[in-house]
């Protein structure tokens, strides 16, 4: 058995395998597997039946995955984290998709069959949403950015101290793995990553900020409370989980410079991941989709019987909101906790797939 | 102030978006110089088309309900809303007329016609009875 490997395997299996088990009781109560329902159905029997076969399943799968890792790290050492890490990812991200979409297509006959829509609809705004602080300032990236510069500058200044040659790549054993010839360019590397997270940092606490307000029209002012309180907590959760990760890469060139072993790096590195993992999850059972988990003592009701807008007929498969009426660039996901975009809005596809050719380029460029 | 939007009445969107933001300002929960969403922020709110809440704020400014200025935005009135004169007097007579003639036909007489109204006047707080 091989410790090291079995550790980092579980280390990302576990809190992935809990986490697409436990989706369908994490989404808000007027949704079921990407379908709008009214929220006095979300206890029905058959529609309960549904969330715990998707977890038997998905979490069997996501079972089997571990199992299966387990039983891999008994005969093989951590060089194949490279291939066999991403293999049970993928193992258990083709489970939760597959049985996502089985009981989505079973949960659209069965809003069918009963008619289960309603013809009560409701829409309702807080003329005041845009006033409330909804995420932290953008100006709490200023220590990133600090840490990125002074990043950049210990490797200017000490450039001279840098080998002839730079590893982009270790393997476990801390033998180089992938050489290139020092320059410029190379030794600034990890600051331009740095860089580059802090821009998505800025991206993605615009998305929380911006997002389309969706009260619940049932419950307007508790869902508006339990809103506010779920975008502040993932925007201060954005913020310092994006800070440790800048302060991880920083340990890539201080390594070298100081040549301490590389495993001290993997370590600390890994535990920069648990520790964000194990936030995702935490946070995600605390909240709920849209902060709908969180306790808010309900104030006077709404008129009985309204129920949010039936609007499937945006949501392709239930997960891709196109909707070229809306102009909202954000919103949130109907499966899952935290937010999506408006496919129909090619400005949302720029936020998003914008920093990503942009971190494709960079690594282009270097290795060219 | 929360502005609900019935989906399935027959009154349009932007009818609706209008009326309850003149109701706001009438019981107080909108208050003068109070900013409202942008228009954009508003539609992307309710999932809507832009040219819906624009066609709102644009009677609401034309009726002297809200401001709209390049940098502040939407703002309801600060200042004094224009007052009743004979136009709107006209305006308001038509509009009750076939409500008026509905009321007769079904056999609800002046009393409980006025009543209903004042009713309506006490639910924005400006009732005669409260004062």
């Amino acid at each position: 058995m091989n410790g090291l490997l079995t550790l980092m395997l579980l280390m990302v299996l576990v809190p992935l395998g809990v986490m697409v088990t436990a989706v369908p009781f994490l989404t808000r109560k007027t949704e079921s597997f990407g379908v709008s329902i009214e929220e006095r159905h979300w206890h029905d029997p058959e529609i309960r039946g549904m969330r715990r076969a998707y977890a038997l399943g998905t979490g069997s799968f996501a079972a089997l995955a571990i199992l299966a890792g387990l039983a891999a790290s008994a005969f093989l050492d951590e060089n194949s984290l490279d291939w066999l890490l991403p293999a049970l990812v993928g193992v258990m991200l083709a489970a939760h998709a597959t049985f996502y979409l089985r009981f989505h297509f079973r949960m659209k006959a069965l809003k069918e069959r009963r008619g289960l829509v309603s013809s009560e609809q409701q829409l309702v705004v807080d003329t005041g949403f845009h006033r409330e602080k909804r995420a932290f300032s953008n100006w709490w990236l200023i220590p990133h950015l600090v840490v990125a510069a002074a990043t950049a500058a210990v490797c200017l200044i000490f450039y001279d101290r840098f080998p002839e040659q730079i590893v982009m790549q270790y393997d476990f054993q801390g033998n180089p793995s992938r050489v290139v010839d020092k320059s410029y360019a190379t030794v600034l590397m990890p600051a331009v990553i740095q860089l580059l997270l802090v821009l998505v940092f800025r991206i993605v606490n615009f998305s929380i900020a911006s997002s389309k307000q969706q009260l619940d029209a049932a419950h307007p002012q508790k869902s508006l409370r339990q809103n506010m309180i779920f975008r502040r907590q993932w925007s201060a959760f954005l913020l310092f989980s994006g800070f440790l990760l800048v302060l991880a890469i920083a340990l890539l060139p201080l390594q070298m410079l100081l040549q301490f072993p590389p495993s001290v790096t993997i370590a600390l590195l890994l535990a920069v991941v648990v520790v964000i993992l194990l936030g995702v999850l935490t946070l995600g059972f605390m909240t709920g989709q849209g902060g709908s988990r969180i306790l808010i003592r309900e104030a006077a009701g709404a008129p009985a019987g309204t129920v949010n807008r039936d609007d499937d007929r945006y949501w392709k498969l239930g997960v891709f909101y196109f909707n070229p009426e809306d102009p909202a660039l954000f919103l949130e996901k109907r499966f899952g906790v935290g937010w999506t975009i408006n496919w129909a809005r090619p400005a949302a596809w720029a936020l998003v797939f914008g920093p990503v050719a942009l971190i494709v380029a960079v690594s282009l460029a270097l290795d060219s | 102030m929360l502005i609900r939007i019935d989906l399935q009445s027959e009154e349009p969107i932007y009818q609706q978006l209008f009326n309850r933001i003149v109701e706001g300002i009438a019981s107080g929960a909108l208050q003068p110089g109070e900013t409202l969403p942008s228009v954009r922020s508003l539609a992307a709110d309710l999932g809507i088309n832009l040219h819906t809440v624009n066609k709102a704020y644009t009677y609401l400014r034309q009726e002297g309900y809200i401001q709209i200025h390049r940098q502040k935005g939407a703002l309801v009135q600060p200042g004094p809303i224009p007052g009743a004169d004979e136009a709107f007097m006209r305006r308001l007579e038509q509009r009750l007329r076939p409500l008026v003639a509905e009321a007769i036909c079904r056999g609800v007489d002046e009393g409980r016609f006025r009543e209903v109204c004042g009713r309506l006047y006490q639910q924005f707080g400006k009732g005669e009875m409260a004062t």
